[in-house]
């Protein structure tokens, strides 16, 4: 998942990279229904983490539902922040008012059936991605941990509680130092709603990569790196 | 042939649709059989639209997700599973390959599409089938674990009530136990019970026959089993168990098995001795009270008897002297009150032994009354009560004892006057309500505290309030009024509305459904009928150790003209008789030597005994001696202290049996 990153932040920085409770290689047996009903409770597990790696402040760098949970860490503990990159992050996907999250609830709805029926599909189809790049097999099986959730029940839950949650009031309480890395076509995370994010936030930039997609550290990870290079100047 | 012809041809007709787009996804150039699949025309999407946009938002995302991101770092995606949304909203789940490539400058995307209808229903079905047996196992696993869990609690239920289950195998005759049972008896080791013949060696050799005899009893009978038995715990010691169960059959009848619960009851065994124990010492000491009781209303009695006669004879000896006068009638008044409680006392305890009986008749209601007002008229004056009386209109019959009947009133009005302060109002109602008969007496007193109320009836009940009040006394009275009132199958309560608010006592007594039948007799012929002069010259021979009593009883039936002789013990009580020949034996039981019976059969059994009159004088007035009285010959029995009048009523029969010979 960030494997073109890393290596330009090993030489200075510490680097800690883990994956969500019920995600990835995490252990799936901690993964509480009651405890992650909210993005919170990953907040407080990233609180943890920062509290067992280091006694200083960190950088936090996150994608997409990532970034929003360390927005919520960052409000529950602004001291443990020396600034955040949120990648591709959303607040809220769903539209309401005059806000554009990029869905209607029908589409949220829609989508969470999905996963749940074409859950065979969805874990499926990436054992023949792996042998479709047989030169480059350890990124495929990065890739399938990354992205597959190994258990249904898991899935179904997080990707409700993803896509319904609505954490805009969290941004204007979040005054920890942040750098929103905005892709210019992204289909999750629209342009809108990195604008509305940068107007909310009282530290908050923006920089747009020229990407379409929702991954820029894997489809552009020069230009991310770059930006995030630049912004960490002033930190 | 055409070969560019047949390219193209194959290119738009292919059995899978083919698309290109830019790496953004812009679609390039489609072939016929994707837009036919999807009802776009070429024109619709060429160029206009991105390939992604076709997708579903679930494909969208994972074309987002997956596919961009691996098209991007392996160059290839291959049977990516995506729905797509034809122009018409319908849905086609599709298989997707693709491939990146370059030519030149330019790069570009190249996707295969084939129908995955099939596929994808098939999955549809794996999934629900998983889903299917998912559940099934989630179910199956709670089914296990409520029976694991029911099955705990049944464990624990079992041993706190020190219970175990066990079977016999009839067929195979093997024995099967349960842990708690196994815990019980401490045999985990089943070499001592598997089969039934190292059970029965456990099993207690008093008991064994009765357990087998009545397991087959059951089997039999097809009925449950309950047996006790001792059976021997690993430690040696026996313990008392009790089970119960039943067998099983076969459809043919032929019995199965036996199942069944055991339960140590040694505990239990343990209790129930020693209730019984305690039980017994309880009614041996109940006893012993009441034999207390009995005796000491006797050895009251003995001594009142020459009082009474003394005082008999002053009364006939009449004196002008007024100390003398003032000095009798005091003594009379207290040996009268004294006699009443002793009389009570006996009678009292005489009903907690059951050794009092009723003569019971029908009666007029209101003749006891009548004679209940009357004995204690004198009483109500002196202590300046004001009684009242309201009688009902129409007789009220009631089968009763009319002497019990009269008792039960005069006690409770003497009762009323006791704690009611001079002056006070007392009234007795005597009515009719539904079929009972109601003895209503209400006094102006000092009344009952709530508390008080359920043991006024217990006798001893008035011992601690009697230490700090001078009218305070034993309750007998009270206590003797309820067991003659349940004697007669009535009931009686006491209402009070607490301290100095007056009491009241009422006693129902069930009347005589049927009053014409049952109309209470005329005087009795035995009474009162006989000359009194014929009676006066009798020959009577005392024979009591108590010289007191037996010289002023002497005295009194002397100075009635009677000619009498005295003995003071048994010997020479006997050889009095000999030499007196006296028509009638006034005989006390408890002689110094011989004992009254004795004597009475010593007399019967001379020529010259046969017809004398013999009059048995006990302190114990119980049923029990009147019957030895009559075994050993007496004519008639006779309470201490004498009576005289009932002496007197006596001698006019003796006059009459001797007066026959």
């Amino acid at each position: 998942m960030w494997r073109y990153l890393t290596p330009s932040f090993k030489q200075r920085f510490k680097v800690v990279l883990f994956d969500l409770v019920g995600s990835g290689r995490s252990d799936l047996s901690a993964y509480d229904f009651k405890k992650y009903a909210s993005l919170q409770g990953y907040a407080e597990d990233l609180i943890e983490i920062i509290d067992a790696v280091s006694d200083q402040p960190v950088i936090f760098i996150g994608h997409s539902v990532s970034a929003t949970i360390g927005l919520l860490a960052s409000v529950t503990a602004p001291d443990k922040f020396r600034c955040q990159i949120m990648v591709g992050p959303s607040p809220c996907y769903i539209n309401d008012g005059e806000y554009i999250g990029g869905f209607t609830r029908d589409d949220v709805e829609e989508l969470c059936d999905t996963i749940d029926s074409n859950y065979l599909g969805w874990s499926s189809t990436m054992a023949p991605a792996i042998m479709g790049s047989p030169e480059k097999p350890e990124l495929g099986e990065e890739l399938t941990n990354s992205f597959c959730r190994t258990d249904p029940e898991i899935a179904k839950h997080f990707a409700r509680v993803t896509f319904l949650s609505d954490h805009r009031d969290a941004l204007a309480l979040s005054h920890t130092p942040t750098l929103i890395l905005q892709c210019s076509d992204d289909f999750i995370a629209p342009c809108t709603v990195g604008q509305y994010m940068k107007r909310a936030m009282p530290k908050a930039e923006i920089c747009i990569i020229d990407n379409v997609g929702h991954c820029p550290h894997l489809s552009a990870p020069d230009a991310s790196t770059q930006a995030i290079e630049n912004y960490l100047k002033n930190y | 042939m055409n070969s560019t012809l047949d390219l193209a041809y194959l290119f738009e007709h292919a059995p899978c649709g083919l698309v290109t787009t830019q790496t953004d996804g812009t679609i390039l150039r489609a072939n016929a059989t994707f837009c036919g699949w999807l009802g776009y025309s070429l024109d619709e999407i060429v160029d206009k639209r991105k390939i992604q946009g076709l997708f579903t938002i679930g494909g969208r995302f994972f074309h987002h997700t997956h596919w961009a991101p691996l098209l991007q770092l392996q160059g290839s995606v291959s049977e990516v599973q995506i729905d797509i949304k034809a122009k018409n909203g319908s849905v086609l789940p599709m298989l997707i390959n693709g491939s990146r490539h370059q030519q030149g400058e330019i790069r570009f995307d190249q996707l295969a599409f084939f129908l995955a209808t099939e596929r994808k229903n098939y999955e549809r079905e794996l999934i629900t089938a998983r889903k299917s047996v998912e559940e099934s196992l989630a179910s199956l696993r709670t089914t296990q674990e409520k029976l694991q869990e029911s099955r705990d609690m049944l464990g624990i239920a079992l041993r706190s009530a020190r219970m175990g289950v066990w079977s016999q195998n009839l067929i195979a005759d093997q024995i099967w136990w349960s842990p708690e049972l196994q815990q019980l008896t401490g045999h985990s080791d089943n070499e001592y019970w598997e089969s039934s013949q190292a059970f029965y060696q456990i099993i207690h050799p008093d008991d064994r026959s009765q357990f087998i005899a009545e397991i087959e009893k059951a089997i039999e009978s097809k009925s449950d089993y309950n047996v006790q038995f001792r059976i021997q715990h690993k430690n040696d010691c026996w313990l008392t168990m009790e089970t119960r169960g039943h067998a099983t059959y076969t459809d043919e009848d032929q019995a199965l098995s036996i199942v069944g619960i055991i339960m140590d009851i040694s505990d239990r065994k343990a209790a129930e001795e020693q209730l019984n124990a305690l039980n017994q010492q309880l009614s041996i000491a109940d006893r012993r009270k009441d034999e207390f009781l009995a005796t000491l209303g006797h050895e009251l009695r003995n001594p009142l008897a020459p009082i009474c006669n003394v005082l008999e004879i002053m009364r006939a000896k009449e004196t002008d002297d007024t100390f003398m006068h003032w000095s009798r009638d005091m003594i009379e008044r207290h040996v009268s009150q004294l006699t009443h409680l002793v009389d009570d006392l006996l009678e009292a305890s005489r009903i907690s032994q059951g050794r009092l009986s009723l003569r019971t008749e029908p009666i007029n209601i209101d003749d006891a009354v009548q004679n209940a007002v009357e004995s204690v008229q004198d009483l109500m004056k002196s202590s300046e009560h004001n009684l009242t009386v309201n009688k009902p209109q129409h007789p009220i019959i009631i089968d009763a004892d009319a002497t019990r009947i009269t008792q039960i009133i005069v006690n409770l009005l003497t009762n009323a006057g006791k704690y009611t302060p001079k002056g006070g109002d007392i009234l007795l109602n005597v009515f009719k309500q539904e079929n009972q008969a109601i003895v209503s007496v209400k006094d102006t007193g000092i009344g009952i505290p709530a508390e008080q109320l359920t043991n006024v009836f217990n006798m001893f009940s008035q011992l601690t309030p009697a230490l700090d009040r001078a009218q305070g006394g034993l309750g007998i009275g009270l206590s003797l009024v309820h067991g003659l009132v349940k004697l007669h199958g009535g009931n009686i309560v006491a209402l009070s509305d607490g301290e100095n608010q007056g009491s009241e006592f009422i006693v129902s007594l069930p009347i005589v459904t049927n009053p014409q039948e049952a109309l209470p007799k005329g005087e009795r012929a035995e009474d009162g009928q006989k000359d009194p002069n014929i009676a006066n010259h009798l020959r009577i021979l005392i024979i009591e150790d108590n010289v007191d009593a037996a010289e002023s009883l002497s005295f009194l039936l002397e100075f009635n003209g009677h000619t009498t002789r005295v003995a003071y013990d048994g010997a020479s009580g006997l050889s009095a008789a000999e030499e007196f020949r006296p028509n009638v034996v006034l005989l006390d039981i408890g002689l110094p030597d011989l004992n009254g019976y004795q004597v009475a059969g010593k007399i019967r059994e001379t020529s010259w005994g046969k017809d004398i009159f013999l009059i048995a004088a006990t302190g114990w007035g119980q049923d029990k001696d009147k019957a030895l009285a009559q075994g050993a010959g007496f004519d008639r029995h006779l309470v201490k202290p004498i009576d005289y009048s009932e002496l007197t009523a006596l001698l006019s029969i003796a006059v009459l049996t001797t007066a026959n010979d």
